[in-house]
């Protein structure tokens, strides 16, 4: 039975931590900008460039999923879905304009979507919540290889335009590099200034005293469907910088897998810390990578990691030193 | 006209095996509020064993079936033990990815021990198909269709009918009042995973009849099977058939008239309409429930 005894601390609400007078928010944030800003001068050669490349695309996906999970506590499967919009429909518009004005029109209707879609199943309670969104998310891998003239033959768009700034395109794997660690950064920060923003307090106390929040005139539904906008507009954003990152988008890259690994990354790198997405991206996607080598068994034994994991830190990765401060101080 | 009539017959079938998948699923849910992501894995493990038994074991056809459902029996019991008895006092969200840790640990495994390539199950019942005036009927379809009906009549008499029925339906209203009357809950968990896990197997086996067998064939069915547990609500068996005769009909009536190459969306289409217009699916969910 829940809430009768917790022996582990427990990733239930408050999903994230209430920000305000809280530094480690900025410090990681610093941190992961610091990280990331090494990295760049040490790693070499273009398969190390790759790795990092997904690492920090899933981390944005990732990020993306906090603001709709653990900020507005919403349970929804649908940012593959507007990471595949972003990534189709980036390059089309791209052909037709700036860069800048590409991907806002992109957003613009990556918001547009996200927003009929919230609308419609607004009502909707956890579970019924988390299905129709994937069921969303499975429409579009439907679509994608059925419309020729944006997104290519079955789905397959080849040769993607890379961004270039005042005449010059960012193509070699250092400079891409820097490009999209600046826009997962600058996510980063986005996010933390938004929790700390009036939306972000009203967010805390809708998830945490309902209640008290209804009696103080927060608009709880309003609250959860702007940050379910935002959330999806950041996915749409990740989108567009994979494709033209990437130059090559198929189908299977914006599928439910997807949103599937999105969501460990989240519960597993910790849902109530920001510092949880990057984090969890290197466990759930970057050390598969790095274990290929194992074969056949490198699934099997990245499945029993993860089982592993969620057993002993259900609280997830970030949530080891909390748990680790407060065993010490009750010694 | 007959292609009209074919069309509903095939939507039927499908219904059936999702109604049997969605079953174990809801049972799953109703009993221990977890949403199993496994259970379309275990639908895959199911085929495999049913290969297995039918083809290194060399048992006959009708018996390698029948041996296939005790080891799914067991095989949740295990799954109980790992994913949920050591989960209970923490998040659904928490439980949900378990249940899909060991999901795709299934899917590793059957690949580590029949490689990634398509299998053939031997079948139980001939491919032929009985002709009605112009319309065929493939005995396969009648035979899914008789098992599915068989499956979801025995659970609903279990559940309404006998002593083990009610304490899995008090258990679904009030947990902790269930507990003080009683119910042993957390001896109940063990059980339904195991009846769980035994359904999604038969749902397998049936699957695996009419289609080669490959690993992600039951993940690939256990959205369809979802969203005809929402669109009939988790409250009533009665909302699962429906729900499924939904998803069914939605696939390939809807599908082979309207839009052909967009056939599978209709179902995700039907389930977000109903989710928009009843939040609680069409014939309402569980009462008091926490979802």
């Amino acid at each position: 039975v829940r809430g009768f005894s917790t022996r582990r601390p427990s990733a239930e609400t408050p999903a994230a931590l209430p920000v305000i007078y809280r530094g480690w928010q900025f410090a990681s944030g610093l941190g992961f900008a610091l990280i990331l800003w090494l990295l760049g001068y040490v790693f070499t050669g273009p398969d190390n460039f790759t790795i990092l490349q997904t690492w920090m695309i899933y981390t944005m996906l990732a990020l993306s999923f906090y603001v709709v999970f653990s900020v507005a506590g919403l349970f929804a499967f649908s940012l593959a879905g507007f990471f595949g919009i972003g990534a189709y429909l980036s390059p089309y518009m791209y052909d037709r304009m700036t860069y800048v004005l590409a991907l806002l029109v992109v957003i613009a209707i990556g918001s547009a979507i996200a927003f009929l879609l919230v609308v419609l199943v607004r009502r909707a309670s956890d579970l019924y919540l988390g299905i129709a969104t994937l069921g969303f998310a499975e429409i579009l891998t439907v679509v994608y290889p059925n419309w020729p003239a944006v997104t290519g033959v079955s789905g397959n768009l080849y040769g993607i335009k890379p961004i270039s700034f005042f005449g010059s395109a960012v193509v070699n794997p250092r400079p891409t590099y820097w490009l999209t660690a600046a826009g997962v950064v600058a996510l980063y920060f986005l996010i933390v200034a938004i929790q700390r923003s009036t939306l972000g307090r009203n967010a805390t106390a809708m998830r945490t005293s309902p209640e008290v929040a209804a009696v103080n005139g927060i608009d709880a539904r309003r609250v959860r469907i702007v940050l379910f906008v935002v959330g999806s507009a950041f996915a749409a954003f990740a989108g567009s910088l994979f494709a033209h990152t990437q130059s090559y988008v198929s189908p299977e890259s914006a599928d439910v897998t997807v949103s599937i690994t999105v969501f460990i990354i989240v519960i597993i790198g910790g849902a109530r810390y920001i510092w949880g997405a990057p984090l969890g991206a290197l466990l759930v996607v970057v050390l598969p990578l790095k274990i290929t080598s194992w074969a056949n068994y490198a699934n099997l034994g990245f499945a029993i990691l993860l089982v592993v994991v969620i057993i002993f830190a259900p609280a997830g990765l970030a949530g080891i030193p909390g748990y680790v401060r407060r065993r010490v101080r009750r010694a | 006209m007959v292609r009209f009539i074919e069309s509903a017959i095939s939507g039927v079938a499908v219904a059936s095996t999702l109604a049997l998948l969605a079953l174990g699923f809801v049972l799953i849910y109703r009993a221990t509020g977890v949403i199993n992501f496994a259970q379309g894995d275990l639908a895959t493990l199911g085929a495999y064993l049913g290969i297995w038994t039918t083809g290194s074991l060399g048992l006959p056809v009708g018996l390698a079936y029948l041996a296939v459902l005790p080891l799914m029996f067991v095989f949740g019991l295990l799954f109980e033990r790992l994913a949920h008895a050591p989960l209970r006092n923490q998040s659904t969200h928490v439980v949900v990815l378990a249940t899909l840790g060991i999901g795709m640990a299934i899917r590793a495994a059957l690949q580590i021990w029949r490689g990634p390539n398509e299998l053939n199950l031997k079948p139980l019942v001939s491919a032929n198909a009985v002709h009605i005036g112009h319309v065929a009927i493939a005995y396969q379809d009648i035979f899914s269709f008789v098992v599915a009906a068989v499956c979801i009549g025995a659970v609903a008499f279990v559940l309404a009918k006998t002593s083990l029925g009610r304490q899995v339906r008090a258990t679904t209203d009030d947990r902790i009042a269930a507990r003080l009357y009683g119910v042993r809950v957390n001896r109940l968990a063990p059980l339904i995973f195991g009846v769980g896990s035994v359904l999604a197997g038969v749902a397998g086996l049936l699957i695996a009849e009419t289609t080669a067998v490959q690993l992600n064939l039951g993940f690939d069915l256990l959205l369809n099977s979802i969203a005809a547990a929402i669109i009939g609500g988790f409250g009533r068996l009665s909302g699962l058939v429906l729900g499924a005769l939904v998803v069914g009909m939605a696939e390939q009536l809807l599908g082979a008239y309207v839009l052909p190459n967009y056939g599978e969306i209709w179902p995700f289409v039907a389930m977000i309409l109903v989710v928009a217009v009843r939040p609680n699916g069409l014939l309402g969910g569980i009462k008091g429930a926490r979802l």
